[in-house]
């Protein structure tokens, strides 16, 4: 009974056993397959970081240039195109492999982009770049801040140079006005410059030009050349708030030139040849009616400076009274004068100009020492950004040689360029010569008319010369003084409008 | 046993209760897992719906304008805008409506006044932010300027890139038929075996037995040799070197030399081409005074005038040239007499150099030897006996093939649906032989063109678009230069050139080139015989868009 009642306690202990370790099998293996499938959930994220990673450290922007499109590699480790993402004309999108040789439908400059490395992707037959896919899969499309200006059709910028501001403060922009000389057979000098006075004018005059002040189209810039020895009416004189009145007639009896800045007349008197002044022109007397005229002004002016011939025969002076600012056709741009003509005209024979006066003959050929450059200094150039210019005027010319160029030989008038202001001076440039101006112009009776030239400009490449920042300058030249009765030519140069169009370094 | 078998029973029991357990807790995590990646998933997909959905709206005028710059074309359903008044409205879009579809690149137009467009939504439920790009052109601005330039070391560089035709370029060898485009009573050739080409070959005016080691000239060029020009871009401060053209007429007693042998030049009329020269040029005036001089070495020239530059009519002014020193190539071309088919190409009449020192290489036709003349004489020649007058047979003609190239076709076209017209901007220089200037339109009465610009189409018509004529390019230059330094024979002009391009089709850019003029007897006068020298320095084309 006792072995029995053992036997079976015996039994029964195996059969819990067996079932506990049954039990524990199962829960062993559930617990396997369990703790093991937490495991793979736990550890899928880890890759997904690593792409993120990837694709975060990666950065790329795709805009377009003129040659194509470029990659920019901004991120932080290198890049490997493998492939573009191309839209043709029909609009379909299609991905293709990145091919380096000519026959690819597109050709990538380079395919491994270092950081911070660019490279340049030509398509042909209509193939707009879209995206590329690196060799790691991530996907860069363009970048739509850089796509979408060139997206909207607009005009071309061009920027004008010489403004109003410009030509109302253009000794500004003189290079080195203290040293520019224009020289003359008959040389002036300084008489008298009074800023902010009254001015009253009762003159002969030769040659009278009359502009709208760049600061105002309610005030004159006036310049007016003449000789106070002549005729019936030998009281040519001119007064200023400041002293007593200077008589022309006996200070300036070969030649004098007055000029006026900012000039009023509000309520006083404007009168060329007997008429009223209200339009700006040029009163060319003694070349259109071989004498001179009369010209009758009062009113207050910003400056007004008067320049009387010398004693010597042959000196220099500041260029001062041989240009003035203002509008001259009224279409609101000023135009720049320069002007060296003060009397008649002439030919091979002849020296151009000369008048015979009550006090003696008088040649008064002027011609520049060294040009009058102007810099647009407003308007710097950085040369690794741009690679052209395109500098375009508006230009008038007229000059005083009844045979042009049997009188003149070929010279240089104006030279346009850009120009380093450092030193090197033009870089490039371009020249209007004499032989192509004088086609501009009737002599006598004077006529001229206006002319748009455009000047393509080429800017050396920072390769050639370094970083430099250029500027657009103009040389105003009358290179023609006196040689025996040629190269003698007087002038009347008027520029306006200069803008620029600048050209994309690509 | 039975009570062993309830046992068993009941293991089994609990175990199969906690399998069934731990299998529902199994499944239930797996669902979790599969559920939470299937989230992922379709988060993921969002995200890469959203990326690469990009619109941009570009406000410019009184318009915003929305636009696909994704890669795949999208359908919106919403679009929410943002009213001046600061609210907000959402619009939703039908089929037909402009914004409905937008395919890759497409664009919709939404006015200002009903407000700019700030979230769009698509039809597959992908919100998208545009982003919004304010249009404001800076003033300087740049604008896309193409330059077209010279900067080829050799003629055959230059002629490939151009797409200029072999044939109007070939060495002028004798006895071969494919070179076409100059003529004359003479022709200028290579005569082969006869030595006239070197290669790294000393040349110099300084002969056995020569007097003073000069030479009389009848037309010279000297410029900076395009290699070093190309060189000193990428490492300025090397000592230049030149490029040389030189030509003349028979010239009894005078020679040029080379290390093996004296050259005479007794022909009928000859050329010299020397190029890549690395030594020295000098100019001497009648008086033996030197004019001008540039060199290699330096300190050679002191404060001399540059000699580059073109140098006309030397033998009628009585100036000499001497210049010594190693050429990279050095061409002595000789005239024979036309016909039998003969004619000369091109080639000996191209100088490619910086002929003004600014850094740009010039490309030049000269077409001009030795001489000037009016109307009572063959403009080149000494007395009517020997002229060496040349004329074009063809044109030469340049493809601007780096414009179409930069716009995005291998080819060098232009499309016209694109692109509505071109600006051409050029710096080109005129100079011929008739002279007296005043009396060149009696001297030349014929009308014609020595420089054009005409577009090609893809069936080789042709479009004339602008000429400049004998007429009026003559008034720029001066034909005869005694004051060098303070009188010139011309100075680069610059012409701005507006080509329309037709609608549709595709257009290629050309430049031609031409001496238009041999010579025609009237009575005892000799018109319409002018020489010439035209060139390029460098253009640039601004394309402007349909």
């Amino acid at each position: 009974m006792r072995t029995r009642s053992r036997s079976r306690l015996r039994r029964g202990v195996g059969a819990a056993a067996g079932a506990v370790l049954a039990i524990a099998i199962v829960v062993a293996a559930a617990l396997y397959v369990y703790s093991s499938s937490l495991r793979l959930a736990s550890m899928s994220p880890e890759p997904v970081l690593r792409v993120l990673d990837e694709h975060l450290s990666q950065r790329v922007s795709i805009g377009p240039s003129a040659f194509g499109y470029y990659v920019l590699n901004s991120g932080s480790s290198p890049i490997s195109v493998e492939y573009l993402v191309l839209r043709d004309p029909r609009g379909s999108i299609t991905l293709v492999r990145t091919g380096r040789g000519s026959d690819s439908a597109c050709v990538a400059e380079e395919t491994v982009i270092p950081p911070g490395g660019l490279s340049t992707v030509r398509c042909g037959g209509g193939l707009a770049l879209v995206a590329i896919v690196t060799s790691g899969g991530g996907v860069f499309v363009r970048d739509p801040r850089l796509t979408a200006p060139y997206l909207v059709q607009r005009a071309v910028p061009q920027r004008p140079l010489l403004t109003p501001e410009v030509a109302s403060a253009l000794e500004q922009y003189v290079e080195r006005i203290s040293e520019v000389r224009v020289s003359s057979s008959l040389g002036l000098v300084k008489a008298l410059d009074d800023r902010g006075a009254s001015v009253s004018i009762e003159a002969n005059a030769s040659l009278v030009v009359v502009l709208r002040s760049p600061s105002s189209p309610n005030l004159w810039s006036v310049l007016i050349a003449g000789y106070g020895a002549y005729g019936v009416r030998s009281n040519s004189r001119v007064e200023t708030g400041s002293g007593s009145p200077l008589n022309l007639s006996r200070a300036g009896a070969l030649r004098f030139r007055i000029k006026i800045e900012n000039l009023s007349v509000d309520g006083g008197t404007f009168r060329v040849g007997g008429s009223d002044v209200s339009s700006p022109g040029v009163f060319p007397c003694v070349v259109n009616r071989g004498r001179q005229c009369w010209v009758s002004l009062s009113g207050t002016a910003g400056r007004v400076a008067v320049y009387v011939n010398g004693t010597s025969s042959s000196a220099s002076v500041d260029p001062y009274p041989y240009y003035v600012t203002g509008d001259l056709d009224g279409n609101g741009y000023p135009e720049f004068l320069f002007i060296t003509q003060d009397f008649g005209v002439g030919d091979r024979t002849r020296v151009n100009d000369r008048e015979a006066t009550r006090a003696g003959t008088a040649i008064v050929a002027d011609s520049t020492v060294e040009p009058l450059r102007i810099v647009f200094t407003d308007a710097p150039i950085n040369n690794t950004r741009y690679a052209v210019a395109v500098v375009s005027m508006r230009i008038m010319f007229w000059d005083s040689s009844l045979d042009d160029v049997s009188d003149n030989d070929n010279r240089i008038v104006v030279r346009v360029g850009v120009y380093d202001a450092e030193g090197s001076g033009y870089v490039y440039s371009v020249s209007l010569s004499y032989y192509e101006l004088c086609r501009y112009r009737t002599v006598s009776p004077m006529t001229f008319s206006y002319v748009i030239k455009d000047f393509i400009l080429y800017i050396p490449s920072p390769e050639e010369v370094g970083s430099k920042i250029f500027f657009v300058a103009i040389d105003v030249t009358d290179p023609y003084g006196v040689e025996g009765t040629r190269n003698d030519t007087e002038v009347i140069l008027g520029i306006e409008y200069i803008a620029l169009v600048l050209g994309a370094r690509i | 046993m039975r009570r062993g078998v309830s046992t068993l029973l009941a293991a089994v029991l609990v175990s199969a209760v906690a399998l069934a357990a731990f299998a529902s807790l199994y499944t239930m995590s797996q669902r979790r897992v599969s559920t939470s990646i299937a989230g992922l998933d379709r988060l993921a997909d969002y995200v890469h719906q959203h990326e690469v959905t990009r619109l941009v709206i570009v406000v410019a005028g009184g318009v915003a304008r929305v636009r696909n710059l994704g890669n795949k074309p999208v359908e919106l359903e919403y679009l929410v805008l943002l009213r001046s008044d600061r609210s907000l409205r959402a619009v939703k879009l039908t089929e037909g409506d402009p914004c409905w579809r937008l395919d890759v690149d497409g664009s919709c137009e939404v006015d200002l006044e009903d407000g700019v467009p700030v979230v769009a939504v698509t039809r597959s439920g992908i919100i998208v932010y545009p982003e919004r790009v304010e249009l404001l052109i800076p003033p300087s601005e740049a604008a896309l300027v193409i330059p077209v330039t010279f900067f080829f070391g050799n003629i055959v560089e230059f002629a490939e890139e151009f797409g200029v035709d072999p044939g109007l370029v070939a060495k002028p060898y004798p006895g071969r038929s494919d070179k076409r485009g100059i003529n004359g009573t003479t022709v200028l050739l290579l005569p082969r075996g006869r030595e006239s080409e070197y290669f790294n070959e000393l040349v110099s005016t300084v002969c056995p037995g020569s007097k003073d080691g000069r030479t009389p000239f009848g037309v010279l060029v000297v410029g900076y040799d395009p290699s070093w020009v190309i060189e000193s871009r990428d490492s300025p401060g090397r000592p230049p070197r030149f490029s040389i053209l030189f030509a003349g007429p028979r010239m009894p007693g005078e020679k040029i030399c080379t290390s093996r042998e004296a050259l005479p030049l007794t022909q009928q009329g000859f050329r010299v081409k020397i190029l890549n020269f690395t030594g020295t040029v000098r100019i001497y005036d009648s008086g033996g005074r030197v004019l001008a001089c540039s060199s290699s070495i330096r300190g050679e020239c002191g404060s001399v005038r540059s000699a580059l530059g073109v140098w006309y009519y030397g033998i009628g002014l009585g100036w000499t040239v001497y210049f010594h020193g190693i050429a990279g190539y050095f061409a002595y071309y000789q005239r024979a007499p036309s016909g039998r088919g003969q004619q000369a190409s091109y080639e000996p009449y191209l100088f490619l150099g910086d002929i003004d020192g600014n850094g740009v290489v010039d490309l030049l036709l000269v077409t001009e030897d030795a001489y000037y003349g009016s109307y009572t004489k063959i403009d080149d020649s000494e007395g009517n006996e020997e002229d060496l007058v040349d004329y074009s047979t063809e044109p030469l003609r340049l493809k601007l093939l780096g414009v179409g190239r930069a716009l995005g076709y291998p080819d060098g076209s232009i499309d016209g649906g694109r692109y509505a017209g071109i600006f051409l901007y050029i710096n080109l220089l005129f100079h011929d032989n008739s002279h007296p200037d005043e009396d060149q339109l009696r001297d030349v009465d014929r009308t014609d063109w020595v420089l054009r610009v005409l577009l090609v189409d893809e069936l080789g018509n042709e479009y004339v678009v602008r000429e400049y004529r004998y007429q009026e390019i003559c008034n720029y230059h001066k034909t005869l230069v005694r004051d060098v330094g303070r009188d010139n024979y011309f100075v680069k002009i610059s012409q701005s050139i507006y080509l329309p391009i037709p609608s549709s089709g595709r257009y290629w850019i050309a430049i031609e080139l031409a001496d238009p003029y041999y010579y025609e007897k009237r009575g005892s006068y000799y018109v319409n015989d002018a020489d010439l020298s035209v060139g390029i320095e460098i253009i640039g084309v601004l394309p402007l868009a349909r």
